[in-house]
């Protein structure tokens, strides 16, 4: 919706977007980490980052990191499929800011799925064995 | 809540491994004022202590929506352990049991405290 309400010249602080009570209010924070939390902001809220953004993110931490952020969901989606496998690649491979945003999007807002075939999980889904007679 | 939760919560978790506990705590600060001002602080505890009296069962509906996030239970003053001990509190604490937890900034018992 934000991107609709862009179009016709909404700002971002009104649309939804901008950078958020955290951002305005936390003198903690570094340029990187700002620009990371609005970046992760608009993907959050609008399923998609602004111009601005992704640049803002890709001239400090570089191209590779925004990449990393859909390649991460994509590979998240596929990991759910296989049960043995660990289901937050990004524990594995990512970078922490790529991770905590994986986790955030794909972990969350994505359907559960049908478990894979198996022996444990055909089990579950048959639920307990009946008592012998 | 779930607005709140999805706005300013899920962001967050980008950048707090970065910003350390410290930071963390800085950075929750102002939501935490910002629960306060929607009236859902600690809402399990009491009124008297500064809750809503909502109890056990709300809080679970509202851990549905917290639980998106390990952070998100610290900005409504209702992350475990503290929520147990609060209530344990509110249940069988002398006063001067709820006000040695004021100086924990973050604790529900903190607003407990400054509520009795």
């Amino acid at each position: 919706m934000w991107r609709s309400l862009r179009a016709v010249g909404v700002s971002a602080e009104h649309g939804g977007g901008g950078q958020g009570t955290v951002a305005k209010t936390t003198p903690a924070l570094g340029d990187a980490q700002r620009e990371v939390l609005r970046f992760a902001r608009e993907v959050i809220l609008e399923g998609a980052a602004s111009e601005e953004a992704v640049a803002a993110v890709a001239g400090r931490l570089g191209p590779r990191t925004v990449v990393e952020l859909p390649a991460g969901g994509r590979s998240l989606e596929r990991d759910l499929h296989q049960p043995d496998s660990d289901a937050r690649p990004c524990n594995r491979t990512c970078r922490p800011w790529t991770g905590a945003l994986v986790d955030t999007l794909a972990l969350r807002e994505a359907p559960l799925r049908e478990p894979a075939p198996g022996r444990l999980n055909d089990a579950l889904r048959s639920g307990p064995p009946a008592p012998r007679a | 809540m779930r607005e709140f939760v999805r706005r300013e919560i899920w962001p967050l978790e980008t950048v707090w491994h970065e910003l350390g506990p410290d930071g963390l705590r800085e950075a929750m600060a102002p939501l935490q004022d910002e629960v306060r001002g929607r009236g859902l602080w600690a809402t399990h505890l009491p009124p008297e202590l500064g809750g809503q009296g909502m109890g056990q069962v709300r809080l679970g509906l509202m851990h549905e929506i917290l639980g998106t996030s390990p952070i998100a239970p610290l900005a409504f003053g209702n992350a475990a352990p503290d929520s147990g001990n609060s209530e344990i509190l509110a249940l069988a604490g002398t006063p001067e049991q709820i006000g040695s937890l004021a100086a924990s900034p973050s604790s529900p018992a903190t607003c407990a405290a400054r509520s009795a």
